[in-house]
């Protein structure tokens, strides 16, 4: 079943990394009726599996009403996994063994097997719980679900059992071993602690029988309040139906037993111990040889009856005491016995019971009571059609059915139900730890937070209710307190059920580490990036698309959804604050989203972002030690924080903490001088008549600049400042003077021909803000965009932050994180658009890349492909 | 346990079990026992490329046994689709346990593009599981292929030749085992530089093939084909294409341009950037008559556009109105012999160039029969079919003989000018010359103005034989509103012989390709080329990124003897039960990558099924 249950479940994960938990918040998540139909699935589950604790927990026959809770929450998840299945959510495997398991334990309700499918159903409970978590999160979600589903199973006992159902006497099946008696003694003791520990009233219980009304005892019907006999579920003796005797009144026991004398004339007094004909035919109960002594040895009349003689008729309990020394007790037993109970009428009292304690003052009765067993044993009828009717479980000669029984109790209820209570508490206060919220705000103030809190605190209430039930003023509002107990249990893992659709939110900020995070601004969801955490000018990118230009309070034209992968559009007037004064989110040319550059003093504790009305906080804490400048505030800034989001999808859960890159214009990468070498060497042996060269004076540029001119002088080929036909045109700035480049250039070329020497960018340039403004380009690159490694990081990333483009620079700082490899020698790579837009008038526009969006396209719309082998003198 | 739980317990199981087993979930026909078989080889870069075959071997199995015991064989239509997108190749969710939810973010984690496939779908009629997906051939590791045309027809020993329109990679497979496929070669865009975009494919006698580049060089600039001729294009995507000669193994063994040492008109054959010998050069049709020594090649559209304004629509002198014809008595030098520009039609106009007649020459077919020189071609936006006598000539004579507005009143009684902007694709005469099958896919509503309502699309039948049989000296001409409407009054015109609608109630869902079913069953088991073929596959998909997107449903189409076309019901999906095959879908036989774009389709059999 294990095994099963692993396979169907598939895998489960946990995600801590920072940008997974934004992708989780900004993703689409799980739909309502996934989240409804789990917390329902869920919770009937735990119903299930609680009905099937307090049923093996218990030792006589379940209350009706728990057989009916068991019935109803099996039939909640078995209608709940069909729609699970026809939804296509779950495997036909899954589903089937889901329905089985909560099946059985109403089946399997009155049997000694019940346990088999309360455990399988707790751990399909336990791993659905689980689901979303893996690792340590997966065993907390595991221990907390067991330790819930027996909380509610014992509050379910509780509540249906209530003050006034009392284990009395319990009858055993006939066992062959004679040294079972030990064993049931000891049992008797544990019962016996039961009684305490299930906040049963004990001075009820200890109190003196010799004071009670034994008319009104007598006089109450067994229905009311059940007395006599518990029976031990699956045994050849369930028989035991015979063992309820003293019910209704002592002159209706009289008549009832008289009757059914009546209609058993061939009614033998022997019994076998073989086969269920015989357990039926045996087993008249003598329910109430209350008076037994400690001391009493059970009876045997004969070699045979020595062999059954083992079976012992639970005596002792305060109920059975307090019935069975009644004159409408004694009365009851003959009757009983007449009424065909199957069971041995065996009776041992065991040393230390309540009522053995009390027999010496009580000999007179237990006498009679005795007098009375034997007769009844003489009299039994084996294998009469009475007695074999209720051992099928029909109503006994008071038309009482078994399943109308109180059950017993056998375990220490009330100590396992406060320690299965505060398990579960400390297992849902260690998934915060583990999982998540990271601070006291997003504990307080978001919904994961608040209901994860629901999930330590409501187990939590519901052990100290259990608790309660040990005190004075508990016992007298006992089954109210367990039924709120219950509820609260089942809240609780309600709650955490439902923390699987809900985002986790981010890690706290610290000062020096780029902060990524997921923002709720009014119901729209951001990514925000803050960078370098430190004081003084930080970069924020933000979410989104349709900011306004630099300079404009007019938004730019959003791209339209599903438009060559646009992102959405962003809130409106933007700003960002860092208590400075707002900061206007704006596009940045040759990149995408929204960028401010905000200087935020030492000791600010959070930024406010603002649209309208609304606003919303980020937690920052940028420490107090400047940092070195860097290029995040400048021109080169969007590449620098592609190449930090590049290293954050590129953490996962179980991956090192791989350290943030520098920014890639800081310097020219060996790997890139490479690539220009002899991208440029390739432009010199293609023909063209001169190169015009492009470039900033970042770092990098300047150094890539150095390079392209002494390739270009060693072929020959002059550089000019001009475009041309025949020239070629060399890119090796940064993303904005690039874009600028292009664009000029594609105009141009639209006019005249231009740059037919082709377009050449460096390989940081291949991002689609630069690339997707020429008409077709050239670049050399150490990776394939089609390969999987880049797919990978592309898709990630746009599903981290909608709306950031994939970069060369990201994508190896992914390779970097991710201990990645890239080809050994650069290849050329070119860049196109490659569509033919079928539109014939502006109203078709809205209609292009309907079908095709890739929010993860490294050229929305075009395509990179190689187009060189690799190039020579790499 | 009593007996009487017992069967109640016993009841309840089977009900369960039952009720699970009988009712099936909304998740698409689950593919058990796969075996995945792959077969690779080393790309001219020195890595692996690679098919890989998903094969349903108990339906395989199965059916062959059925159809052997009714003296038949099995017959496939090879279906070459691309995943949809990578929205829709996010790893599904897991299949869970009830109540479980999978974490959101796994999909983060390995969400990338599902591979492109060769979908094997039993064409065999009369089959147990006509209409089921049994094998899918995904290849790798390119992925976003945007698989597009193979060529036009199958023969048996021919190899398929499918290409890539953004990967620029054609594949060569190996079908000789269908249902299994395997890779025979690929060409990579690193061995055609001076062309990009790969469309469509001639298969030679001798196995090699021709085949459409219809993009520029991949760098811009100069390039120099294989005969040392050179022409300037502006790259990638760009102008001018040109036509490659595919070995069996995807070796390139000749690149030919299409653009001719002359510059063409330069206000018909705009090109961006701009050339200094402007060139209509961008081939996408292509049909070859090796017995004339000629070869035929339609001109469709710089396969790439820069929008620089994304309110206003690119020029529509970027649809180009020429045909090339070729001679190929040298298969090793093709040489363009003529740049054919379509006339104008009666409805063109200077207002509105995008539609008039000529526009977009997307597809060409040549006559069949050896006493037959003549070609057709078509155009996309011009709604309309051209027709040319000789292709052997120095100066082909093209005349349009028919405007598609008389055929979509058919398709479409609701609109009367359903000509322009029909979005006509697929092309083909029939083997023996009698007929032209050609699919279009309708007009977007608003295309021809805001009041415009659009037309449905489908599948239309002429009957060519006078027109053919007319020779040179044919007399057809569309010059007048009523012919425009009506059909050609000329004697030998074509006429209407079957018209099918494909998603009638729909606009715009029509068809773009299809293919004809040469294949017919003998009496001795085996399969025949035949000359008169009953069965029609179309595909309803042209090429997302256009906006063109269709549902993706692949359709059979009957032929009656009359010509009358309508639709196989018989040829239904396997998961809804509805007629067409739906490529959207969540799961095939490689997994659940969901949604796939069927371009272009064939009817194969396994070598040894045909003689």
């Amino acid at each position: 079943m294990p095994a099963l249950l692993v396979v169907t479940a598939g895998p489960a994960h946990a995600d801590t990394s920072d940008a997974l938990r934004v992708a989780a918040q900004l993703g689409p998540g799980h739909g309502p009726a996934a989240v409804l139909l789990r917390l329902v699935l869920l919770v009937a589950l735990t119903l299930t599996a609680g009905a099937g604790v307090a049923a093996a927990v218990s030792r006589g026959a379940p209350p009706r009403r728990l057989s009916v809770l068991a019935w109803a929450a099996a039939a909640v998840v078995v209608v709940g996994a069909e729609v699970t299945h026809l939804t296509g959510a779950s495997t036909m495997t899954g589903t089937i063994v889901a329905a089985m398991c909560a099946l059985a334990v109403p089946v399997l309700l009155t049997s000694r097997w019940v346990g088999a499918p309360t455990v399988a159903t707790t751990l399909l409970l336990a791993v659905g719980l689980g689901s979303v978590h893996t690792g340590g999160a997966f065993v907390l979600d595991v221990i907390y679900a067991v330790g819930a589903a027996a909380l509610v199973g014992l509050s379910i006992l509780g509540v249906l059992t209530g003050p006034s159902t009392r284990p009395a006497i319990s009858v055993r099946p006939p066992r062959v071993d004679g040294d079972d008696d030990h064993d049931d003694t000891a049992d008797e003791n544990d019962d016996q602690d039961d009684d305490n520990d299930d906040g049963v009233p004990r001075d009820r219980a200890s109190e003196p029988v010799s004071r009670r009304a034994p008319a009104r005892r007598a006089g109450m019907r067994a229905t009311e309040r059940p007395v006599a006999v518990g029976v031990r579920r699956g045994s050849a003796v369930p028989a035991t139906d015979g063992g309820t005797t003293a019910t209704g009144s002592a002159r209706a026991a009289r008549d009832r037993s008289r009757d059914a004398a009546l209609r058993r004339p061939g009614a033998r007094a022997d019994a076998r111990v073989d086969g269920p004909a015989g357990a039926a035919s045996r087993g008249r109960v003598a329910t109430n040889a209350t008076g037994a002594r400690p001391e009493e040895k059970p009876l045997h009349r004969n070699g045979a009856d020595r062999h059954r003689s083992t079976v012992t008729n639970r005596v002792g309990t305060r109920e059975s005491a307090r019935t069975g020394t009644g004159p409408a007790a004694r009365a009851a037993t003959p009757g009983t016995a007449r009424t065909g109970s199957r069971e041995a009428t065996r009776s041992v009292a065991r040393p230390g019971s309540a009522a053995a304690d009390r027999a010496p003052a009580r000999a007179a009765d237990r006498a009679t009571a005795r007098a009375d067993l034997d007769a009844a044993s003489r009299r039994r009828a084996t294998g009469s059609r009475a007695g074999r009717g209720t051992a099928a479980g029909g109503p006994d000669a008071t038309g009482t059915r078994r399943a109308d029984r109180a059950p017993q109790v056998r375990l220490p209820v009330r100590r396992i139900a406060i320690a299965a209570g505060s398990v579960t508490t400390a297992a849902g206060l260690l998934q915060l730890f583990v999982s998540g919220p990271a601070t006291l705000d997003d504990l307080l103030a978001t919904p994961y937070g608040l209901v994860a809190s629901a999930g330590v605190l409501l187990p939590a209430v519901a052990t100290v209710l259990w608790a309660l039930t040990g005190s004075r003023a508990g016992r007298a509002r006992i089954v109210e307190l367990k039924r709120f107990a219950a509820v609260a249990v089942g809240a609780g893992l309600a709650a955490v059920a439902t923390l699987a659709a809900l985002p986790v939110p981010a890690p706290g900020a610290a000062p020096g580490e780029p902060l990524l995070r997921a923002v709720d601004l009014g119901g729209t969801q951001l990514a925000v990036l803050v960078a370098p955490m430190r004081p003084g000018p930080n970069l924020v990118q933000v979410s989104g698309s349709g900011y306004p230009a630099p300079g404009s309070t007019v938004a730019t034209p959003a791209a339209p959804a599903g438009h060559h992968g646009g992102a959405p559009a962003g809130p409106a007037g933007l700003t960002v604050d860092a208590g400075t004064g707002p900061v206007t989110v704006t596009t940045r040319d040759g990149a995408t989203g929204g960028w401010a550059v905000v200087d935020i003093p030492a000791g600010t504790e959070r930024l406010t972002l603002r649209s309208g009305p609304v606003d919303a906080a980020v937690p920052v804490d940028v420490g107090t030690g400047v940092g070195a400048p860097t290029a995040l505030g400048g021109a080169d800034g969007p590449e620098c924080a592609s190449a930090l989001l590049g290293t954050f999808v590129a953490r996962t859960a179980a991956g090192a903490e791989s350290p943030m890159p520098s920014c890639p214009s800081d310097v020219l990468a060996d790997g890139d001088a490479v690539s220009l070498r002899a991208m440029t060497n390739f432009v010199g042996e293609h023909g063209v008549a001169a190169i015009r060269l492009m470039s900033d004076d970042s770092p990098r540029s300047v150094a890539a600049a150095a390079v392209v001119r002494d390739e270009a002088a060693r072929h020959d080929v002059p550089l000019v400042d001009a475009p041309g036909s025949d020239v070629a045109l060399v890119v090796v700035g940064g993303w904005a003077q690039a874009a600028d480049t292009l664009r000029t250039a594609t105009l141009l070329a639209g006019e005249r021909p231009t740059y037919l020497g082709g377009t050449f960018l460096a390989p940081w340039l291949l991002t689609p803000s630069v690339v997707t403004q020429a008409q077709s380009s050239v670049l050399p690159l150490e990776f394939s965009p089609q390969d999987t490694g880049p797919q990978q990081y592309a898709a990630a990333l746009a599903a981290t932050f909608p709306g950031a483009a994939p970069s060369a620079s990201g994508y190896l700082a992914w390779v970097v994180a991710t201990r990645s490899a890239t080809d050994d020698r650069p290849r050329l790579y070119g860049a196109a658009p490659v569509d033919v837009p079928m539109m014939s008038g502006p109203g078709d526009m809205a209609d292009m890349g309907h079908g095709a969006v890739n929010p993860a396209a490294w050229f929305p719309g075009g395509t990179v492909v190689p187009v060189t082998g690799p190039l020579a003198g790499t | 346990m009593s007996l009487r739980r017992k069967l109640l317990l016993g009841g309840l199981a089977v009900a369960v079990v039952g009720g699970v087993v009988a009712v099936p979930a909304t998740s698409d026909t689950a593919y058990a026992d796969i075996q995945a078989v792959r077969s690779s080889l080393t790309g001219a870069d020195g890595k692996d490329y690679w098919v890989e075959n998903h094969v349903d071997t108990d339906a395989v199995d199965s059916t062959r046994e059925a159809l052997a015991d009714e003296g038949k064989r099995p017959e496939y239509l090879v279906v070459w689709a691309g995943d949809e997108n990578v929205a829709d190749t996010v790893v599904p969710d897991v299949k869970n346990l009830p109540g479980s939810l999978a974490n959101t973010t796994e999909k983060v984690r390995n969400a990338l593009p599902g591979p492109d496939f060769m979908a094997v779908v039993d064409a065999t009629q009369g089959s147990p599981t006509y209409g089921k997906v049994v094998n899918t051939a995904t290849v790798g590791p390119l992925v976003e292929n945007e698989p597009h045309h193979m060529q036009y027809s199958w023969r048996k020993g021919d190899k398929i030749y499918a290409g890539g329109l953004y990967s620029a990679a054609t594949y060569v497979f190996d079908v000789a085992k269908l249902p299994a496929l395997s890779l025979s070669g690929i060409s990579l865009p690193s061995q055609t530089l001076c062309g990009s975009v790969p469309d469509a494919y001639w298969v030679l006698d001798d196995g090699t093939a021709y085949g459409t580049y219809m993009g520029g060089p991949v760098v811009p600039g100069p390039c120099t084909y294989t005969n040392g001729e050179v022409r300037t294009g502006n790259g990638f995507a760009g102008t001018p294409g040109e036509v490659v000669r595919i070995g069996e193994d995807g070796k390139n063994l000749v690149e030919a341009p299409a653009a001719t040492t002359t510059a063409e008109d330069p206000k018909q054959c705009l090109d961006m950037p701009s050339l200094g010998k402007p060139s209509c050069a961008n081939p996408h049709g292509i049909q070859v008559r090796e017995d004339l020594n000629a070869m035929v090649t339609s001109d469709y559209a710089e396969p790439r556009t820069i929008i620089l304004d994304p309110v206003k629509a690119p020029s529509p002198y970027l649809r180009r109105p020429t045909v090339r014809t070729w001679d190929i008595s040298d298969l090793n030098h093709p040489k363009v012999k003529a740049v054919s520009y379509l006339p104008e039609g009666p409805r063109s106009s200077a207002t509105d160039p995008l539609h008039n007649e000529n526009r977009a020459v997307m597809e060409t077919t040549v006559t069949n029969l050896p006493g037959h020189k003549g070609a057709f071609a078509m155009t996309m936006q011009g709604g309309a079919i051209f027709y040319t006598p000789d292709i052997t000539s120095n100066e082909p004579v093209w005349k349009e003989v028919f405007d598609n507005t008389a055929a979509m009143k058919l398709i479409d009684p609701a609109v009367t000018n359903g000509g322009p902007s029909d979005n006509g694709g697929w092309l083909q005469t029939s083997p023996d010359d009698t007929k032209l099958y050609h699919a279009v896919i309708g007009r977007k509503p608003g295309a021809l103005g805001k009041d415009d309502p659009g037309t449905a699309g489908g599948v239309f039948t002429l009957d060519i034989s006078q027109l053919v049989d007319a020779g040179d000296d044919f007399d057809c001409s569309i010059e007048t509103k009523d012919e425009i409407e009506n059909g050609g009054a000329g004697a030998d015109c074509p006429s209407v012989l079957g018209h099918v609608a494909i998603n009638p109630g729909a606009k715009a869902s029509g068809p773009h390709w299809g293919a004809l079913d040469n294949l017919e069953i003998g009496e001795d088991g085996f399969y025949h080329e035949t000359d008169q073929p009953t069965r029609i596959a179309t595909a309803n998909y042209f090429v997302a990124r256009t906006g063109l997107d269709g549902d993706h449903r692949v359709c059979i189409v009957d032929q009656a003897e009359d010509g009358a076309l309508s639709l196989d019901e018989g040829f239904r999906d396997e998961n809804s039960g509805q007629p067409c095959i739906n490529f959207n879908r969540k799961s095939w036989p490689h997994g659940a990558f969901g949604n796939a774009k069927p371009h272009s389709m064939l009817f194969v059999a396994a070598d040894d099924d045909v003689k």
